[in-house]
């Protein structure tokens, strides 16, 4: 239910924003949007199907954490 | 989502006003009190200093180069692969902060208004407007927070002033007990929670030059001010330890309020205020994000890119944090070094070149 949901509301943007621009011929704006529509519905439809995958949140934390850890030491 | 739409300083102003309360009013007194306990007002203001400091920053960057955004110009003081890295990773910093954005407001209507539904359609409504917003472009929205202020300053006076008769003295004893170190790190803390960095996207489209810089600041002023008075009211009445007990003090704050058991549980007022500036909040700093991407990537037009970043968006925004104790180590140990480093090595970098080869933008009007 949840997949076709993605995938209708994907095919509404699709239709409402790219193919205008593939009638205009600007061909990069087309690319671009169409790569990022396609990873967007990508990582919803991998929540959708409760697929774990990991944030990008924790991606930051991984780099920030030392980081942190040093700012902290100024302060202690 | 074109160029020719300006907005005014004054709503420029409001919109600063706006982006200040719109995440602190109700993370910071937390916050601020686990780390400074009962000093955790001092840390406030000390943290609005630091970001008055940063807006002077912005405004002399931003004045350098009064029609361009920062993803312009810093492919044009630093050449060209290495501008664009500059402005993908300034895209990637608006962007992840209008995706936290998003899963604050997710996390705390599920956790606290509404406990029955799902978070990803607490996302998917908020974002809808979002996204409403930014597709019409920044003109609308400025004049939006600019209809929308009285009554957010209607609705935080109401909440202040019904808050007085709670207030004991003696919460705030004894003044800075553990030294100035604490509350030093409490003003970092505050001062990474309030991105002003994403209006050096923002400035370009602001119709009077010479007043932007001026007006940029009074709101931060206003804005730190309200933040101010709210983390005062919440160890004035809650105390430090119970105010770093909860993650969203100043909702518990306001479910205090009882007014001759008539007036009670106007703890949705706070809520209500806090949508309102916290949707403006995520609507600059998505738009900022959309028009950064789109002018790295030298676009035709930025609006279509805003439906596929939203799409992205939410997936960030749902995936986010597998629950509420990630969330609150992330705002307290992550996001001070992460907002640190993207707020000020950038504009520093760009500012010290700019002086330096003496660069900038020819067309001064």
């Amino acid at each position: 239910m949840t997949v076709v949901g993605i995938i209708l509301a994907a095919g509404a943007m699709f239709w409402m924003d790219g193919l205008p621009l593939a009638r205009r011929c600007l061909w990069k704006d087309f690319w671009i949007f169409l790569t990022l529509l396609l990873f967007g519905v990508g990582l919803l439809l991998i929540h959708a199907l409760k697929i774990e995958i990991a944030s990008p949140v924790y991606a930051i934390s991984v780099i920030f954490k030392p980081v942190n850890q040093f700012i902290r030491g100024l302060f202690s | 989502m074109l160029e020719e739409e300006k907005i005014g300083s004054r709503q420029l102003a409001v919109l600063v006003v706006m982006f200040t309360v719109g995440t602190s009013m109700l993370l910071v007194p937390g916050e601020l009190a686990a780390e400074a306990k009962q000093d955790a007002w001092i840390a406030s203001i000390l943290g609005v200093g630091l970001g008055l400091l940063s807006v002077l920053l912005f405004w002399k960057l931003g004045d350098r180069f009064p029609d361009r955004t920062a993803a312009e110009y810093s492919e044009l003081l630093l050449g060209k692969w290495l501008g664009k890295a500059m402005s993908v990773l300034f895209f990637s910093f608006c962007f992840m902060l209008s995706a936290v954005l998003l899963r604050d407001v997710g996390e705390f209507v599920s956790t606290q208004v509404l406990t029955e539904t799902p978070i990803e359609f607490v996302h998917l409504l908020f974002l809808l407007i979002v996204v409403l917003g930014v597709r019409l472009g920044l003109a609308p929205i400025g004049r939006a927070a600019e209809i929308f202020f009285p009554w957010m300053v209607l609705l935080f006076l109401v909440v202040v002033g019904f808050l007085w008769p709670y207030a004991k003295i003696e919460n705030l004893k004894p003044l800075m007990e553990d030294g100035f170190k604490p509350v030093l790190l409490g003003g970092v803390q505050m001062f990474t929670l309030q991105e002003y960095v994403i209006f050096l996207m923002i400035l370009p489209f602001v119709d009077n030059i010479h007043k932007r810089g001026s007006a940029m600041l009074k709101g931060a002023l206003v804005g730190g001010a309200l933040v101010v008075i709210v983390t005062l009211d919440c160890i004035l009445v809650l105390g430090p330890n119970v105010t770093t007990l909860y993650v969203y003090p100043a909702y518990v704050l306001a479910q205090k309020i009882d007014i001759g058991e008539f007036l009670s549980r106007i703890q949705i007022v706070v809520a209500g205020m806090w949508f309102l500036t916290i949707y403006f909040k995520t609507a600059v700093s998505f738009y900022a994000s959309v028009v950064s991407l789109g002018q790295t990537l030298r676009l035709r037009e930025h609006r279509t890119l805003v439906l596929p970043l939203a799409a992205v968006m939410l997936a960030i925004a749902n995936i986010a944090y597998p629950n509420m104790t990630y969330y609150v180590d992330f705002y307290r140990n992550v996001w001070i070094p992460y907002g640190l480093v993207f707020m000020v090595v950038p504009p520093v970098i760009l500012l010290t070149v700019s002086y330096v080869t003496g660069k900038k933008s020819p067309s001064c009007s």
